[in-house]
């Protein structure tokens, strides 16, 4: 009977631990992608400082839980926004407007890709 | 986290529904649910080894659903007989009265060769001696043989012999083992007494002793040990 309680709370501590992660994710991914999209319309306007500063906001919000990240998600996931913040923050500094719009929208895409692949959806589980 | 869970349950399912589909053939001493997670543990247990680029939660998290799942399936088997029927199958009879069953063989899928397979390793050579055959849940074969050809005990004779008792071990390489001891309502006194009867000063020069429920105590001595 010990082990049936045993087994229950591990099928407990899994259903929790997993509604957690996808609620913690979307927070991240959420606040992210917020910052991006506000960096993207600032940069359209020419307004390349907000732009950038925008960014760093959400470059830092991404490091801050990129170690839960690491622990749940799939590095090759990781990789392509880490390489879409380094390109993001590259184009900043050329100051081209066009290009920086295309880098944030690669770079949001990129980071709504670890909402996509934990997302309960029949597409994922199929 | 969440997709893996639900993922890991409908892999299982679908493995559990294969297998049973499949039938008793592809089973050895394990039950179908079982056999599906020793299928599926060995192959996640190396996902994570293989590849650092998948988080080591890719693989403890369907691991533990499997073995949580497989606990709760066989509490359920065990409290619903309909549940078990549907999870593990029914027992059947392949031979009755030295005879095969030819539509259970086909609705098995095994051919008289295997069944004769599984007699000739229970030590049956001929298919007369055999009052009933019974495919097991677990794929096994059950030999029941006919009353005349079953092996002789003493009961047949009119005997009783007296009743084996199971050795305990008391004291290991030196060692006493208290909580042994105990159940036999022995303690360190009894069993150094038991030590200086036997002509041994310290439990240090004792290797083994065991004692049965009957009371029939084994001593080894250290030196005697191969």
């Amino acid at each position: 009977m010990k082990r049936l309680w045993a087994a229950i709370a591990l099928l407990f501590c899994v259903i929790a631990g997993g509604w957690y992660n996808l609620i913690a994710i979307s927070n991240t991914v959420d606040c992210i992608s917020a910052s991006l999209t506000q960096a993207s319309q600032e940069a359209r306007r020419e307004n390349q400082e907000t732009a950038k500063q925008l960014l760093e906001e959400a470059h830092t919000v991404y490091l801050e839980k990129e170690p839960y990240l690491s622990a749940v998600v799939s590095e090759k996931l990781l990789d392509e926004v880490r390489l879409g913040f380094a390109r993001a923050e590259q184009c900043m500094q050329n100051g081209n407007t066009d290009d920086i719009t295309i880098e944030l929208a690669e770079l949001g895409q990129a980071v709504d890709d670890l909402l996509r692949s934990e997302a309960v959806s029949l597409k994922n589980i199929f | 986290m969440f997709l893996l869970f639900i993922r890991t349950l409908l892999v299982y399912a679908a493995v559990i529904g294969g297998l049973r589909f499949t039938g008793k053939r592809q089973l050895g001493e394990l039950s179908t649910s079982e056999f599906a997670v020793t299928i599926l543990v060995s192959e996640l247990a190396s996902i994570p080894l293989q590849d650092a680029a998948v988080p080591l939660l890719g693989g403890m998290v369907p691991l533990a659903t499997l073995l949580a799942v497989e606990i709760l399936l066989s509490y359920l088997c065990r409290k619903s007989r309909w549940f078990r029927q549907l999870l593990c199958g029914n027992p059947c009879v392949v031979i009755q009265d030295g005879k095969f069953d030819p539509k259970m063989l086909r609705l098995l899928r095994l051919c008289p060769e295997d069944i004769l397979d599984g007699l000739r390793m229970a030590g049956v050579t001929s298919m007369e001696d055999v009052r009933y055959g019974i495919v097991e849940t677990n794929g096994q074969l059950s030999v029941i043989l006919r009353a005349d050809r079953q092996p002789l005990t003493p009961s047949d004779c009119l005997l009783h012999p007296d009743e084996v008792g199971m050795a305990t071990i008391l004291v290991s390489e030196g060692k006493i083992l208290y909580r042994n001891a105990q159940q036999l309502g022995k303690d360190e006194q009894w069993i150094l007494q038991q030590c200086h009867r036997h002509g041994i000063s310290s439990l240090q020069d004792v290797f083994l002793m065991t004692l049965d429920d009957q009371n029939n105590l084994f001593l080894q001595r250290q030196e005697e040990s191969v």
